[in-house]
């Protein structure tokens, strides 16, 4: 097992150190072998089925530290799927979607949505992302930390809200609206 | 989309007596921690191109005075950690098309009670102190914290300073947000 899963401390219901449990949902067989190796390689457990929508029947989702859905195929309805899972559980979801216009228009929020195609390397990064915010949920409740001789309490996770990668890009896309852009890097580049 | 209305809700779960007295006047107070200033030049990552804009904007001055006055003792550091500011109407029309408005409500309810990691919420300034782009109130997003230069400030303007309960409000947040417990996880050596 390599050090990064180290990353996943006491995942909630789980123990310390628990190994996550992934399930891969989608079409194309492929694709989902090629998630599975990368996942893997991060020491990962991964489960992943093909047809999503029967198999979202068949498991129990809970059982799952996080779930990654392909939506590509275009009669698969992604807000449905997730609205089933919704019915189930709150495990962190991700969408994998080729429509680049699904991330306004999905009302059944995923906790992240990643276009393809995508990289390898950005999928492992987000669930990393997704699986360390689950473990830092419980790493902060109710610890006191000392700070220039004072102990002061750190927040209970129950009032502790994290945002979700999804509403990490639109805070950032909020600030990117609410400054002027002065030169960019590329232009920069460029003159060089 | 209604910033007002949304506003209100927010301030209706700030827990803190009196906003006005979050904030003071920036007048006079030589640059450092507790000023917001209006027209610094940062830089801001873009994800499209995978490297970093120049932008101007609004921003929260987290650096301490003490270490950007050249007749300090210490070593005068020439680079000031800041903090951009959102204007509240800007995030509530971004978040609200992309999540929804019960989805909004919720977050805000949450960011006013000052329970949402890395995100702070400024209330309106006093119409006295007459800062308009922060009348509508503002969030502090701390994971874009950054650091410009300090020559940047000859050119920006103090608008406002935090009154000191504010500051104690938010250095508490930066505390949290930047010095957590970091055993779990990290190798255990020595």
């Amino acid at each position: 097992m390599r050090d990064v899963t180290l990353y996943y401390a006491r995942i909630p219901g789980k123990g310390r150190f628990a190994m996550p449990t992934i399930a891969l949902l989608g079409e194309d067989r492929k694709a989902l072998d090629d998630m599975s190796s990368s996942l893997e390689a991060e020491g990962h457990r991964i489960r992943a089925h093909q047809d999503a929508a029967s198999a979202l029947d068949r498991l129990e989702i809970d059982s799952f530290d996080l779930l990654i859905i392909d939506i590509s195929p275009p009669d698969l309805d992604g807000e449905e799927l997730i609205r089933r899972v919704r019915e189930k559980s709150h495990i962190p979801v991700i969408i994998l979607t080729a429509e680049r216009d699904t991330l306004p228009s999905l009302e059944a929020p995923a906790d992240d949505l990643i276009p393809k195609p995508f990289s390898q390397r950005v999928l492992v990064e987000r669930v990393r992302l997704l699986l360390r915010r689950q473990g830092f949920a419980e790493d902060a409740a109710s610890e006191t930390i000392s700070a220039e001789g004072k102990e002061r309490e750190v927040p209970n996770s129950s009032a502790t809200r994290y945002l979700t990668p999804l509403e990490q890009r639109v805070f950032s896309a909020a600030l990117r609206r609410s400054v002027e852009v002065i030169s960019s890097g590329t232009s920069r580049g460029k003159r060089s | 989309v209604d910033p007002a209305g949304y506003l209100k809700l927010a301030l209706e779960n700030f827990d803190f007596a009196n906003p006005g007295a979050f904030y003071g006047a920036a007048r006079e107070r030589s640059l450092g921690a507790g000023l917001v200033y209006a027209g610094v030049v940062f830089p801001l990552f873009n994800e499209e191109r995978g490297d970093f804009d120049t932008v101007r904007g609004l921003a929260y001055v987290v650096t301490h005075e003490c270490d950007v006055d050249q007749s300090n003792n210490r070593h005068f550091s020439d680079l000031v950690v800041i903090c951009p500011l959102i204007p509240l109407h800007v995030i509530v029309r971004d978040y609200e098309a992309v999540l929804g408005e019960e989805q909004l409500k919720s977050l805000l309810v949450s960011v006013a009670k000052n329970e949402v990691f890395r995100v702070f919420f400024l209330p309106p300034t006093p119409d006295l102190l007459g800062v308009p782009a922060l009348r509508g109130g503002a969030l502090l997003y701390l994971n874009q914290l950054c650091s410009t230069h300090v020559s940047v400030f000859a050119r920006a303007i103090p608008v406002c300073a935090l009154s000191r309960r504010g500051i104690e409000r938010l250095d508490w947040k930066l505390q949290n947000s930047l010095f957590r417990p970091k055993t779990e996880g990290l190798p255990e050596v020595g």
